[in-house]
């Protein structure tokens, strides 16, 4: 299959949605875009590469790297940069990995609601400060690897 | 026709089509090079060519669940000979393929974590790779009782024998869905008084065959794929290959 590039944002933001995410007390906002004015704690799905052609066939198997990024206020400095290194988890409750690899599914059932063959957490770098509409937020970056 | 980079090469063994899990397929044909070098060659090597043999390899990303995917067809069809034709640009009726038949001896499955999980196979031809034409594309369902397109091959030559594979890759329908195709020849592109090469076995299952004439010199040039068809609302999705060596 090709993947919909559109669809794995869409699916990668519901799952952070549907783990209900909360940093200090607030529930992250997941969108498949970067808006001009995020309301942190935000996650958002960024840029994408992607390699064509890793199989045979008209339509042969994608396999794109996307990242992604959590957002919070700058306004909470120091426990804001510990708190985005406790959502880095892999696992657990408040882990942003956990939420995104929740959506892979059961082993052999397609990732993202169908959307992708799977997905599989690959980095994550930070906190460090992103500008967005000359406001800076504290961020974490995530690299997501999906195939399909 | 123009320089190509590899995208849409189509590859199928027995029942299975590998294209989209795949990412490397080639054969390499050997002959033995027999010295037949003698007093009278003047000073240089003379040699014949001996014995062919055929090595395929592939490589790609490992899937299970059905007979359709590639750890099932391998666990399945393990010390099993079996069809294997492969189109380097694509599967459009007419486009250039290979058949044969061959064994698997080396498959390796799995790799490092973090990896798209693979798999490499190996194999020997036991039959010659035999180039050919698409006679029947698998993107079009076959579901009616008909008559394929005629592609013009050649004669068959007195030792030469007509090559066919047949790939059934899905099968839907009630009744017991059965297709049974023949490889017909004929003198012309009508097909004025067809006649039957090769017949294969009834399929109702998703497998594969391969059949090649005995031999005997085959007059007509034109040769097409026919099929009949069994069933209630039957339709078949099925890759066929045919040449001459």
């Amino acid at each position: 299959m090709a993947l919909d590039f559109d669809a794995v944002a869409v699916g990668i933001a519901a799952a952070v949605t549907s783990a209900a995410v909360a940093v200090n007390g607030q529930t992250v906002t997941a969108t498949d875009f970067v808006p001009d004015a995020p309301t942190p704690p935000h996650f958002v799905v960024a840029e994408f590469v992607n390699e064509y052609h890793q199989t045979y066939g008209s339509a042969g198997m994608d396999h794109v790297t996307v990242k992604c990024r959590l957002l919070t206020s700058r306004g909470s400095d120091a426990e804001g940069q510990r708190t985005l290194r406790k959502l880095a988890t892999l696992t657990g409750v408040g882990s942003i990995p956990a939420a995104i690899e929740a959506a892979r599914g059961a082993p052999g059932q397609m990732a993202l609601s169908g959307a992708a063959d799977d997905l599989a957490l690959v980095s994550v770098t930070g906190p460090r400060l992103y500008e967005i509409g000359a406001v800076d937020f504290y961020g974490l970056e995530f690299s997501v690897l999906v195939i399909g | 026709m123009a320089k190509l980079v590899f995208t849409n090469v189509r590859a199928f063994l027995s029942g299975t089509d590998f294209t989209g899990v795949s990412n490397k397929f080639g054969f390499e044909t050997k002959y033995e090079d027999k010295d037949t070098t003698n007093y009278g060659s003047g000073g240089v090597h003379e040699r014949i060519a001996g014995l062919v043999d055929t090595q395929v390899a592939g490589a790609g990303f490992w899937e299970a669940g059905t007979i359709a995917n590639v750890d099932d067809e391998l666990a399945t069809n393990k010390t099993t000979i079996e069809p294997f034709t492969i189109a380097p640009t694509g599967t459009a009726f007419g486009a250039v393929t290979y058949l044969s038949q061959i064994l698997w001896l080396d498959r390796k499955l799995f790799g490092s974590v973090g990896d798209v999980a693979p798999w490499e196979l190996s194999a020997g031809g036991s039959w010659p790779m035999v180039r050919g034409a698409v006679a029947n594309s698998p993107g079009t369902p076959i579901t009616v009782t008909g008559n394929g397109s005629g592609v013009q091959l050649g004669a068959v030559a007195a030792g030469q024998r007509l090559y066919a594979t047949l790939h059934v890759l899905s099968i839907s329908g009630t009744g017991g869905p059965t297709l049974t195709v023949k490889i017909q020849s004929g003198t012309t592109s009508g097909f004025p008084a067809p006649v039957d090469q090769l017949t294969f076995s009834a399929a109702t299952t998703v497998s594969g065959q391969i059949l090649r004439t005995t031999g005997s010199a085959i007059t007509d040039t034109w040769y097409r794929a026919a099929f009949t068809v069994a069933g209630s609302s039957p339709s078949f999705l099925a890759t066929i290959g045919f040449g001459i060596a």
